[in-house]
């Protein structure tokens, strides 16, 4: 990856990454003032699995695009490759949880995971700011 | 209780079929929507090269946005596959 594409996606992945750990942490703290504490680390779990595995990914991708350039169709491949693995780092880690978390509570887990998930499109917004700028 | 094996069978199968159907449609979606923004990106590096580095950060988290709904139906998948809330029923 050239240094201008990391240092932007890099920003704008570290901006997500805050904003998925602010709402896992919110829903976290609403789940134990709700339910108890299994709830809470459920919710924590589902949270946690989403934002590492988009840190996975976008080390996937930095890696993958020092080797293969910056051609179109290289930035794609590399790009693809990284959504596989994040996706797959999510799913393994979802199986973990579900199978060796004996006071698991699902529902608190799927909603830790759906904030998290849908809280990583806050890093458009420090992009288009940057874009706004130039 | 050959009633009780009946019904839990039959919640079992149907929650086997639900599981499926959850993870397909939302791979079937998410690929759609992933080939819509891939070919999108692919035409707008070929006509401003420049903007790579400004459009690969924006798919990468777009990329994202496209697979949470797939995520989270595995999720829910994995909720019915090992804790399933319908079998409470038949307790």
């Amino acid at each position: 990856m050239n240094d201008a594409a990391y240092t932007t996606t890099s920003r704008a992945l570290r901006k997500a990454a805050r904003w998925q750990i602010i709402v896992t942490v919110l829903i976290s703290g609403v789940s134990l003032l709700v339910a108890d504490v299994s709830a809470a680390l459920s919710a924590m779990a589902g949270g946690t699995s989403v934002i590492v595995g988009g840190l996975a990914g976008f080390a996937v991708l930095a890696v993958a695009q020092r080797l293969n350039g910056v051609t179109p169709t290289f930035v794609l491949m590399s790009l693809l490759k990284a959504e596989a693995i994040k996706v797959l780092v999510i799913v393994t880690l979802l199986l973990v949880t579900f199978m060796y978390y004996r006071g698991l509570v699902p529902l608190f887990l799927i909603l830790g995971l759906a904030g998290s998930v849908l809280a990583s499109g806050a890093g458009l917004r420090t992009m288009n700011k940057e874009d706004n700028e130039n | 209780m050959e009633n009780t094996v009946q019904y839990l069978a039959m919640i079992q199968a149907y929650t086997g079929l639900a599981i499926g159907l959850i993870i397909g449609l939302g791979a079937f979606g998410a690929c759609i929507g992933i080939g819509i923004m891939c070919s999108s990106f692919l035409d707008g590096a070929a006509r401003q090269p420049e903007m790579i580095p400004t459009l690969q950060g924006k798919v990468f988290l777009l990329l994202g946005l496209i697979d949470a709904s797939f995520i989270i139906g595995v999720g829910l998948a994995m909720m019915f596959a090992f804790a399933n809330p319908l079998l409470a029923v038949i307790k």
